[in-house]
This record gives structure tokens, C-alpha cells and sequence, in this order.
């Protein structure tokens, strides 16, 4: 087991180094990527089928306090692993074909790469302090690979700023929870942490590394750096870092410290799911009036985020469960969506709403794969995003809040009309006169969206397999025991698999209207306006306007006039007092003298050989 | 036996029939408050049956996959969930802990079908009659959704043979002041899925020509009035089996009581297409989120603390 713990950090990072440094030949970098990727999930397989596990790989200790360095494979963080290495395979397939040609794609595969290593070192390590430093290195090469962005760079890097920005405060406080643990209760590993979140204490280590999860998954108010990244970064990357794996991270933190890190109160858990709500409700009506594609798509990131983390925080195995398979299903389909942004925007050069219209007819591949994944965001049955809704609605009931029942179900019908205004238009309606010429992408990127939009349908008919191979083992066989009941899988007329044969024998008999009605053969008429004969411009409705009806709603009007202005932003406020006290002091002590950093490094290696010695 | 449920009965075809039937009444009825004779019982039947023979065109924007598999779709769907209810009204035990979610979606996929249809026709009139419904579809569903969680919350089950199980232990839901408030909004927001003065704003004829099903003709348009049809079957039973006590087949006097009941909805329904103006679309999103809302959350209210 050591030795393939070992692979599995050491391969992504050492084939990350041999991106970096071997000579710019074509191709190379990426054969390198993806066979490195591959071996990940190959790793990852063998060590998720492997039995749970517990390595020590060394110990010291510093300051009297023993300090284990074990990895520790638990069902949750081997079945993360697991997707991270999914996942990893998909981001570097995708990124051969979008990223060709782009300059700095040396740097590109190698921050891909060490994702994965840092990833899966967090995931694995019991030891809070490994943990910080893996989740830290994830962060910062998020932070690289949001500058990848060359088609902005302005927006790259101020996006990269803000990401930077957001997660630097939360794993600050995660930081410093971690050193608040270490000297309370004396011990760093996880597992044999069951800290009570009573008291002032208890309550306040719970907020901090609720902040470093809920900034990492991007929940409210955390969530702004992905919007911002979503306009800078390249597509690739916001399908691979925040839509999945910093999801599968933040999730994981989450989850660990809702059931074994810390013994959480019913007060704690209301506020996780009070978060949960509004992160659904708020980021889905900010969703609803983006003229941005990415930008959109990144809000519904966002607002997915807002079930998870409801489901998670109601405290049930149903909820729980709910909440990991929802996090699965949202990489799925989100992937789909980013990819599809991806391809739009490479080929018609924009991911400007008004600009776009009626490209189905030369994309259909593309726009095939994004009516499944737009469903299955929404939560149509039977599609994989209704399976882990409808888990996450019951465990609303059973943890006995209907308020928050309520909140997720509106928010859903919110994320459907969010996505009916993509769909009519990026895909239909008319094609504007400024658009050029525009052909389906290249299969290198088209398979691949199909294959997880054919996987959308298929962990939503055959809900009940993942549920069963991946999450009820991952929360533990008895604790997950109680849910089987009420999954009620099978039931007359009514399982998923069995609604769609249903539905299919329907659409089966349409089909026979339609042969009785001679539909198959429609005549091609030119179209009517009214009896109006009018030029092609006046006919084009673009869907940007679909929501002015909203946006003009009493209340909703000035809440949305002052989000556009980034009053609801937490940054806003925290850059004012950031600004005001810390860079202005930084200022003053980063002179640019080299002899004064030199000192100050001297002083700090003074101090820290006499900590050591003393 | 499931696909006999499906195709035949409580599904597709008695859906069908039993929804153009009241179609019908809906007509007849409207015809005698306007002096006018109306149309005889068949008339529904013969509609769908002269739409067969007639040609479906296809406007020269239109994506064609999408604009022919949108009705179908809608037909399906909610021939399902005319099925899944009738069994369920047949037997309570057949139902599952969360299938009110369940129903509760594929009540929505008509109208989802209503708007990619008209989208995938390419025609302004059309898009604007999409803006419209999807928008309709936002308005009435917060209320209903807080209307059921209310029904929920009261029978303690996310189940809808629970919900009925519930009802024959404790008296329908419906007769409780809450009950009675919480009737009043879903029945609202059922004209507004049925798409029925004064919420035909997506397909208001004088102004859009027809909206979303501007483009359609022949067999495709007659699967949109199927699938109208079989909702306005299926959603009067939905309302009584969640707020009015389900319909109880046991005793004769059940059915007889149930047809009833759905007589009384739909004469209501009726009632209120007969006497209001359509509503421009922003007045009813205000009082769908506004006034609806409210009503809908004094019910929740009123039922938590158990009036």
C-alpha cells in the first residue's frame, strides 16, 4: 500500500516537472499530461477498491507534542480520490484540444498535474497540518492556472487576485484553527479529533474551517472568486478546478467536519443549512440576469454548491449521501456545460449572449450534449441531477426544516429558466448577422461531452448503482443502512429506470401519431411574421431580455442594482479595511532593499534555530 | 400490467379521453355563459382527429428534431403522471416515500416542452410566447410549492400515499382554515399551469397569435392539445388527492363522490376563465410572488400552528 501511495503523489509530481523542463516539442507535454492522468486513475482505482488503510510514513516531535505523518485511507476520501483522478483525465483530455497552440501550456500541464498531487495528498493525510499545507498548494496552483488565461489577461489576473484574495483568508483561518486545535486538545490527527462544537471555542474552530470548505466549494459569501475567475480563466480550467475538484475538496472538508472531526450541534447544522439555502437562492437569481455565458455558468456553480452544502449540513445519512452524489452529478453535467462554453467561444469568438442565436444547426453535437446537461442541472427526471435533488428535498423533511424544502425546490425551478435562456440563446432562436462562420468542434472535444452527458442520463435512470458502488460505502455501511428505506427504489411504477421505458413507450406511441398525422415529412415554409414582410435583424429576439420582467420587480430592482455594483460582495468590504490597515503597513516594510529582506530572513532563522534547540 | 397502467388506464388513453371530455365541458359550458350553443360532446375528439389529417409545416428557422419532439415529449410525460396518480389513488400503498417531488417535476415538463418548442420554431412571436411561459412557470410555482410543503408538513410524509392515508385517518386536509387557504392558492396556480384566462399570457391569441404553438400545425399541434387535455384531467385529480381526501374507489358512493369533487373544480375553473381579462405578464409575476405568496405563507403559517 505504500508504495502505490507513494506513485500516486509522487507520479502526477514528477510528470509535472518533466512537462516543465523537457525541451518545447509539439505534443510532448501533452502525452506526458495524459499519461500521468491516466496512471492517477488508475492508482486511484487500485487504492479505492483496496481495503480502508492506515500508513505511517514517519514521526517527530516538535515542542514535546508527537506529530504522526499518516495517510489514512477512509471510504469518503479514497472515493475522492477516486473522482479526482476521473476527473483528472477528463481536464487533460479536454485542455489537448482547446489549449493547442496557446503559449505557456509547459506551465499549463505542469499546474494540472500537481493539482492532482496536492489534491490527493490532502485527501489522504490524516495530519491537519499536512492537510493545510496540501490544501494550500491546491490553492495556489488555482491561482496559476486561473493566469493561464491568455485571451484576457487583464481579467485573468485580477480574477487571480481575487481567487488568491478569498482562499488566502479562509485557509488563513483554517491555519489558524489547525494551530488553535494543536494546542488545546494536543493532537493533530484527524482522526482522533470529536471536538464539540459548544462553547465559544468549539463554535469559532467550526466557523474557520467551515470558511476554508465553504470558500474552497464556493459557497456564499465566499463564492465571488468564481464568477470573477469565470471571466479570466480559460474554460478548461473552470471545468476542472471549480466545478470539480476544488468542489470534491471543499466538500470533503465539509463533510469530515460534519461528522467525525467535530461532534456538531443542531444550532451548528442550521447554519450550514441556512448557507446551503441562500447559496442556492441568491446565486440563481444573480445567474438568472448574467449576459455572460461563463459568467452564468459559473453563478449555477455557485448555486449547486448550495445544495451540497444544505443536503450535508441537515445532518442525515440521507442528506449526506444526497450531498456527495449531487457533488458527482454537478461535476458531470457542469463539465458538459464548460466544455460546450468552451467550443462556443472558440468558435464564435464570443460568450456574449446578445451576440450568440441559432447555432444548433452547425453545432448540433454541442447542442445536443448541453440540453441533457441544462436538464440535469435542473433536475428534470430522470435525468442524474433529479436522483441527488430529490435525496436532498427529503432530507430537508427528515431533519424537519420545510422552509429550506421551499428554498430548494424554487431554487430549482430558478436554475431551469436560467438555463432555458441559454439554451434559446446560444442554440436557437436566429443566428446574428455579426456572428462568423461557425462549425461543430472537433471530436477531441465533442466525444468526450457526450460520453458525460450519456453518463448524466445514465446516473440518473441507474441512480441506484452509484448510490450503492461509491456513496453508501463512503459514509460508512450502518450509518448510510438507514437511508435504503426511504431511497424506495423500485417502487410501482415509479423507479427512474422504469419511468424512462414508461416515457419511452410514450414517445414510441407520439411517433405513431405522428406517422398517422404524416409528421416525419413537414413542408419547409419560409417563416410568418403576422402576414409582416420583415428584414432578418427585426425578427431576431435575443434571450438576454427574457428576464427584464424580473429585474424590474419591486425589492428584486435594487437588489440587483446594487450587486451590479458589488455592494453584496465580501471582498468589497474586506478590501477597504485590508487597504486601510495591512497594505499600508506591508507597504512600509516591503521596501525593495534587499538588505532589509535579508536581515529580516536572518532574523527569522535566528529565531527559529532557537525554538528548535532551546 | 405497468405499461397496460400507462397506455390504457389510469394513463395515456383514459387520461385522453376523460381530459377532452372535460375540455369539452369547459367549452360547453363557457358557450352557454355567452349565449352561444357550443359545441357538441365529440367536438375535442374530432379537433385532435381533423388536426391528424391535416400538414405540418415547418418554418424555414426552425430546428426541426427539437419542434417535433417537444409535443411528444409533453405527451408523455404527462401521461405518466396521470398514471403514477390514478394507481396511486387506486392503491395507497404503492406510493414512495418522495414521489410528491416527483410529481411535482413531471407536472413541470409539459411546459418545459411548451417553451423549447416554441424557441426551437425560430419565430419572434414565438420566443416572446417562451419568455412568457417560462416566466409564468417561475410565478406560479413559488406559491405552489409553499402550498404543498404545507400539505407535506401536515400529513408528516413526502409521500403521496401517505398524504391520502393521512386524510382518511384525519379528515381531508382541505377542510381547515389553512387547508381551505392553502385549496384556494393551488387552484390558482392549476389555472395558470393549464394555461387559462387570465394566465394565457403565453399563447394570447389576440396579441401573439398563438405564442408558443404559433409555428405548430397538423399531427405536432395536436399533440400539444393531447397533452393539454390530459393535464386538464390530471391536475383537477392531483388537487384532490393531495388537499380534498384523494378519491376513495372502496364504496360506490366513493366514485360518486370523487366525480363530484372534480366536477366542483373544474365548474370553478371554468368560473374563473369566464370572468377575468388576460393579465399582462409582469402583473402576474407581482401577484404570483406578491399577493399569491403571501396567502400562500399565511396557510404555511396557519398550519404550523396547527388551525
Amino acid at each position: 500500500m505504500e508504495s502505490q501511495l507513494t506513485q500516486l503523489i509522487l507520479a502526477p509530481a514528477i510528470a509535472g516537472f518533466l512537462c516543465l523542463i523537457l525541451p518545447r516539442v509539439k505534443v510532448i507535454k501533452e502525452l506526458i499530461a495524459g499519461i500521468a492522468a491516466a496512471l492517477v486513475l488508475y492508482l486511484s482505482a487500485r487504492v479505492w477498491s483496496a481495503d480502508p488503510f492506515s500508513v505511517r510514513f514517519f514521526d517527530f516531535s516538535p515542542a514535546g507534542i508527537p506529530v504522526n505523518v499518516d495517510f489514512v485511507g477512509t471510504p469518503l476520501s479514497l472515493m475522492m480520490v477516486l473522482f479526482v483522478g476521473l476527473f483528472g483525465v477528463l481536464g487533460v483530455v479536454y485542455s489537448w484540444r482547446y489549449r493547442r497552440g496557446e503559449p505557456g501550456n509547459h506551465l499549463y500541464y505542469a499546474y494540472m498535474l500537481w493539482t492532482l498531487a496536492a489534491s490527493d495528498l490532502a485527501l489522504l493525510s490524516d495530519n491537519l497540518l499536512f492537510f493545510v499545507i496540501a490544501w494550500e498548494l491546491s490553492t495556489l496552483f488555482l491561482y496559476a492556472l486561473v493566469n493561464c488565461g491568455h485571451r484576457n489577461r487583464v481579467q485573468a489576473a485580477t480574477a487571480g487576485y481575487r481567487t488568491f484574495g478569498i482562499l488566502g483568508f479562509s485557509e488563513a483561518a483554517l491555519l489558524l484553527g489547525v494551530i488553535i486545535i494543536w494546542t488545546q486538545y494536543g493532537t493533530i490527527s484527524m482522526a482522533s479529533l470529536n471536538i464539540p462544537t459548544v462553547g465559544w471555542l468549539g463554535v469559532l474552530l467550526y466557523l474557520m474551517f467551515f470558511a476554508a470548505s465553504a470558500a474552497k466549494a464556493g459557497a456564499i459569501p465566499l463564492h465571488t472568486w468564481i464568477p470573477s475567475a469565470a471571466e479570466g480563466a480559460p474554460t478548461s480550467i473552470m471545468a476542472y478546478l471549480p466545478a470539480s475538484i476544488d468542489k470534491l475538496l471543499g466538500i470533503y472538508l465539509l463533510v469530515r467536519i460534519s461528522t467525525d472531526i467535530f461532534a456538531v450541534t443542531a444550532g451548528i447544522r442550521l447554519m450550514v443549512m441556512i448557507v446551503g439555502a441562500v447559496t442556492i437562492l441568491v446565486a440563481v437569481m444573480l445567474a438568472l440576469v448574467q449576459h455572460n455565458l461563463k459568467k452564468l455558468l459559473a453563478f449555477h456553480a455557485v448555486s449547486q454548491v448550495g445544495y451540497m452544502v444544505l443536503g450535508i449540513g441537515t445532518g442525515t445519512a440521507i442528506g449526506i449521501i444526497g450531498g456527495l452524489f449531487h457533488m458527482i452529478n454537478n461535476a458531470l453535467y457542469k463539465a458538459v456545460l464548460f466544455y460546450g462554453a468552451g467550443s462556443v467561444e472558440t468558435q464564435a469568438k464570443t460568450t456574449d449572449l446578445e451576440k450568440l442565436g441559432g447555432l444548433a444547426k452547425f453545432m448540433p453535437l454541442t447542442f445536443v450534449s448541453m440540453v441533457i446537461a441544462a436538464l440535469a442541472i435542473s433536475g428534470v427526471p430522470p435525468l442524474n441531477g433529479f436522483a441527488s435533488k430529490w435525496m436532498i428535498y427529503q432530507s430537508c423533511l427528515e431533519a424537519g426544516r420545510p422552509i429550506m424544502l421551499i428554498a430548494a425546490m424554487l431554487g430549482s425551478a430558478l436554475t431551469l429558466a436560467s438555463f432555458i435562456k441559454v439554451i434559446y440563446s446560444v442554440f436557437l432562436g436566429q443566428k446574428p448577422a455579426g456572428l462568423p462562420a461557425v462549425r461543430e468542434a472537433s471530436p477531441a472535444i465533442t466525444l468526450p461531452q457526450l460520453a458525460l452527458a450519456i453518463l448524466c442520463i445514465g446516473f440518473g435512470v441507474f441512480a441506484a448503482w452509484p448510490v450503492r458502488t461509491f456513496l453508501m460505502p463512503a459514509i460508512g455501511k450502518e450509518f448510510a443502512a438507514s437511508v435504503v428505506g426511504s431511497l424506495g427504489w423500485g417502487g410501482t411504477l415509479w423507479s427512474p429506470s422504469l419511468a424512462t421505458i414508461l416515457i419511452i413507450i410514450g414517445l414510441a406511441v407520439g411517433i405513431i401519431f405522428y406517422l398517422l398525422g404524416r409528421a416525419f415529412k413537414p413542408r419547409r415554409v419560409s417563416a410568418y411574421y403576422g402576414g409582416e414582410v420583415l428584414p432578418k435583424e427585426d425578427t431576431r429576439i435575443p434571450g438576454t431580455g427574457f428576464y427584464g420582467t424580473i429585474e424590474n420587480l419591486p425589492l428584486l430592482k435594487t437588489a440587483y442594482a446594487d450587486s451590479e455594483k458589488g455592494v453584496w460582495d465580501p471582498d468589497y468590504f474586506v478590501a477597504s479595511i485590508f487597504n486601510g490597515i495591512f497594505v499600508k503597513g506591508l507597504k512600509y516594510m516591503h521596501t525593495g532593499v534587499l538588505s532589509t529582506y535579508l536581515s529580516w530572513s536572518i532574523i527569522g532563522l535566528v529565531v527559529i534555530i532557537f525554538v528548535l534547540i532551546v | 400490467m405497468l405499461v397496460f397502467n400507462y397506455l390504457v388506464f389510469p394513463g395515456l388513453l383514459f387520461a385522453t379521453v376523460a381530459g377532452l371530455l372535460t375540455w369539452w365541458f369547459d367549452r360547453k359550458v363557457t358557450a352557454r355563459v355567452q349565449y352561444r350553443v357550443g359545441p357538441p360532446w365529440y367536438q375535442c375528439f374530432a379537433d385532435v382527429v381533423k388536426l391528424l389529417g391535416k400538414e405540418v409545416v415547418l418554418p424555414e428557422n426552425a430546428r426541426r428534431t427539437g419542434f417535433l419532439l417537444a409535443p411528444i415529449t409533453a405527451v408523455a410525460a404527462s401521461a405518466l403522471v396521470a398514471a403514477m396518480l390514478g394507481v396511486y389513488n387506486m392503491n395507497y400503498g404503492t406510493g414512495f416515500v418522495g414521489d410528491i417531488i416527483v410529481f411535482w417535476y413531471l407536472l413541470a415538463i409539459p411546459s418545459i416542452m411548451l417553451i423549447l418548442g416554441g424557441a426551437a420554431s425560430g419565430n419572434p412571436l414565438a420566443s416572446v410566447g417562451s419568455a412568457r411561459e417560462i416566466k409564468l412557470l417561475l410565478s406560479y410555482e413559488l406559491p405552489f410549492i409553499i402550498v404543498l410543503t404545507m400539505a407535506i408538513l401536515k400529513a408528516g410524509t413526502l409521500s403521496l400515499g401517505g398524504i391520502i392515508e393521512y386524510q382518511v385517518g384525519h379528515g381531508p386536509i382541505l377542510y381547515s382554515l389553512s387547508g381551505v387557504l392553502g385549496f384556494i392558492v393551488a387552484l390558482i396556480c392549476v389555472q395558470a399551469k393549464l394555461g387559462l384566462v387570465p394566465f394565457d399570457i403565453p399563447e394570447a391569441e389576440t396579441e401573439l397569435g398563438g405564442g408558443v404553438i404559433y409555428d405548430y400545425s397538423g399531427a405536432a399541434l395536436g399533440a400539444f392539445k393531447l397533452s393539454k387535455g390530459i393535464l386538464f384531467y390530471t391536475l383537477p385529480i392531483f388537487l384532490i388527492t393531495v388537499f380534498w381526501g384523494g378519491i376513495k374507489i372502496g364504496d360506490g358512493w366513493g366514485i360518486l363522490w370523487a366525480v363530484l369533487k372534480y366536477v366542483l373544480i373544474i365548474a370553478l375553473i371554468t368560473l374563473i376563465r369566464n370572468t377575468n381579462p388576460r393579465l399582462r405578464i409582469d402583473q402576474a409575476m407581482r401577484f404570483f410572488w406578491g399577493k399569491l405568496t403571501l396567502l400562500a405563507i399565511i396557510a404555511f403559517i396557519l398550519s404550523a400552528i396547527g388551525i
